[in-house]
């Protein structure tokens, strides 16, 4: 295995009594897809959410490149080259897709104007149109709010916005949990598509045909530990299963 | 889902005349302007002679400019899906601030304006600060934090002026600006007028605008998007403040004096206008050009009212029975959308 992209180590979050994450270790290598499985509650949102800079860790290390960083805000994030398709997408539901695609990234107009802070809603549209129609994402009108379009559209515009700014890793936390066939068809369309950019993925799913089919590494959670490493070529959805809900003994110390 | 599969890939925007009329018909800004006409059109048709007069229509325009000034504050706020129950009391407590200013600078020059219109800009920032930490940092809901500093604004107002009005105000101001006129144009009501404009254009064209938005439809969202939401918010009140500190300052040199217990209402025509205009009290939604019509309704009413001869005290009954209906259909449509 090359060195990891993102390594972390022994993460601790409670949230009051309960101990969200208990040690939590976790990798991703460079431009693979990696799905991170476990029961409900085992922490998987937890630790997407101290990645992407959301919530605080009460305690452990995070390398990316080989180098400690600290991750405190979602900006900090975001400089890294980690973009996060958040579980509940977080969009504005009142600005159209491409002003979900540039918020707090918009192009403003050069000069006075730009200086002055005004939006160069056009260029926005014309790089968001061209985003969208690269990524084959489907939406029927481009101009209409966000809160007007189907479950569908909406992931197609939270994972284009991801993908767009990524340069390193995507953060996907249960991408496919609202959809139906066709969309999920979509999103691991999308999903490769990412992947041919050379940018990593980290899958949160619940669907284990689905993590199957789409990614190179699972690594399992249970109880806010991880409790297992598995190439996905060389294990069975058997064994899997058997890591998340604990009929295997964990692989390794906290 | 049916209408996935039958997508297309991305269509152009379909920016032509009739998609903006479509938008606009849908629009509550439209609605509130056919409604504003309906109103004008029946008291023209009751008064020929007396209510579509430019003597009268450019009283009702004087009259509101104030209500338009906080109309525009407060759809900033709003639009961020907070709440700034405090505007009418800061007016208050700016002009006397404003007149206290004057006084101790003394003269009756512009530069003595000046510093009357700084110190009522600066009473209504301070206002804002007070207000946007209070919600940022000790999160209390900003109903009640306004509701507080509305008290407090207020009650330093009696107790800085002793219950007394004010009146050394230098002739200048109210000559020239609460009584002037640049090309004709009543000066309260270009101030107003560019207030709007202005409004309008950072609302809807600027950053600033579109985090506004952003932080009222979404908070996290925004949050995760980078945007400094805690800064924003005291930034928004700030704003909200110092447009009421410009109203004050206006009001000073209309009146002549500080009409201590004159605004007990604005804030509520302020209010009806904004929402009325087809800003959400949900936030995310927001539209400065729909205040500026909207404030306008309440005032037409009265205006008609007082010509009816009716007592002018049924506009507030009417005012608050209309804001009811108006935010319950905000609400239909909200929950509508949701679902
Ligand atoms: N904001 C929060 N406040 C309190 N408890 C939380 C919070 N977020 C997560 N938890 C708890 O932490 C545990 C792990 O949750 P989570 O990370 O969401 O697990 P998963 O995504 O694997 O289902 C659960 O017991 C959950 O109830
Ligand atoms: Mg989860």
């Amino acid at each position: 295995m090359p060195v990891p992209l993102l390594e972390v180590t022994n993460i601790a979050k409670r949230y009051g009594h309960i101990e969200a994450l208990r040690g939590a270790n976790f990798t991703v290598y460079p431009g693979e897809i990696v799905a991170l499985l476990g029961d409900n509650g085992a922490g998987k949102s937890s630790l997407i959410k101290t990645i992407c800079g959301v919530t605080k860790p009460d305690a452990g290390e995070i390398r990316f490149n080989g180098q400690v960083v600290t991750i405190d805000s979602p900006q900090a994030s975001r400089d890294l080259g980690i973009e996060t398709v958040y579980q509940d997408l977080a969009l504005a539901p009142d600005l159209d897709p491409a002003g979900n695609l540039f918020l707090g990234k918009e192009i403003l107009y050069p000069g006075l104007l730009g200086w002055l802070g005004v939006l160069d809603k056009p260029e926005m549209r014309r790089q968001a149109e061209a985003s969208f129609a690269r990524l084959n994402v489907k939406l029927q009108d481009i101009n209409a709010k966000v809160v007007n379009m189907s479950g569908g559209q909406r992931q197609g515009v939270a994972v284009a916005r991801a993908m767009v700014w990524a340069s390193k890793i995507i953060l996907m936390d249960e991408p496919t949990a609202a959809l139906g066939v066709v969309q999920t068809r979509n999103v691991s369309e999308l999903i490769r598509q990412v992947k041919a950019a050379g940018v990593a993925v980290v899958l949160v799913s619940h669907n284990l045909p689905y993590v199957f089919e789409i990614a190179d590494r699972i690594e399992v959670m249970r109880l806010g530990r991880r409790v297992a490493r598995f190439v996905t070529a060389e294990t069975t959805m058997d064994e899997v299963l058997d890591a998340m809900t604990g009929v295997t003994a964990p692989q390794e110390a906290a | 889902m049916a209408d996935q599969s039958q997508a297309v890939p991305v269509v152009p925007a379909r920016a032509g005349i009739g998609a903006l009329l479509r938008s606009m018909l849908r629009s509550q800004a439209a609605m509130t302007t056919a409604t504003l006409l309906v109103l004008m059109a029946f008291f023209t048709v009751l008064f020929p002679s007396k209510f579509l007069t430019v003597f009268n229509i450019q009283n009702l325009l004087i009259d509101y400019s104030g209500i338009v000034l906080l109309g525009v504050g407060l759809t900033f706020v709003m639009t961020s899906e907070c709440f700034d129950l405090s505007i009418g009391a800061t007016l208050v407590l700016a002009s006397v601030l404003g007149v206290e200013a004057m006084v101790l600078v003394g003269g009756e020059g512009w530069s003595t304006v000046l510093v009357g219109l700084a110190a009522t800009l600066l009473t209504g920032a301070a206002v804002g600060v007070f207000n946007g930490f209070l919600v940022v940092n000790l999160r209390i809901p900003s109903i009640i934090v306004t509701l507080g500093s509305l008290n407090v604004a207020q009650g330093l107002a009696y107790v800085l002026t002793g219950g007394q009005d004010m009146h050394e105000i230098p002739n200048l101001m109210v000559d020239s600006i609460g009584l002037g006129r640049v090309l004709g144009i009543p000066a309260p009501v270009l101030v107003s007028g560019i207030a709007v404009i202005v409004g309008a254009f950072v609302l809807s064209q600027t950053r600033f605008g579109r985090h506004t938005c952003a932080l009222g439809s979404n908070k996290e969202a925004a949050r995760r998007a980078g945007i400094d939401v805690n800064r924003l918010s005291i930034q928004l009140y700030v704003l909200s403040g110092m447009c009421a500190g410009l109203a004050g300052f206006m009001s000073l040199a209309r009146f002549g004096t500080t009409t201590l217990s004159g605004h007990s209402t604005d804030f509520i025509t302020a209010l009806l206008g904004v929402v009325l205009g087809g800003t959400s009290l949900f936030g995310g939604v927001g539209t400065v050009l729909g205040t500026a019509v909207g404030v306008f309704i309440p005032g037409v009413l009265s205006n008609g009212l007082i010509l009816m001869s009716v007592f002018p005290y049924w506009q507030l009954v009417i005012v608050g029975l209309v804001l009811c209906a108006v935010v319950y259909a905000d609400l239909v449509k909200r929950r509508q959308r949701d679902d």
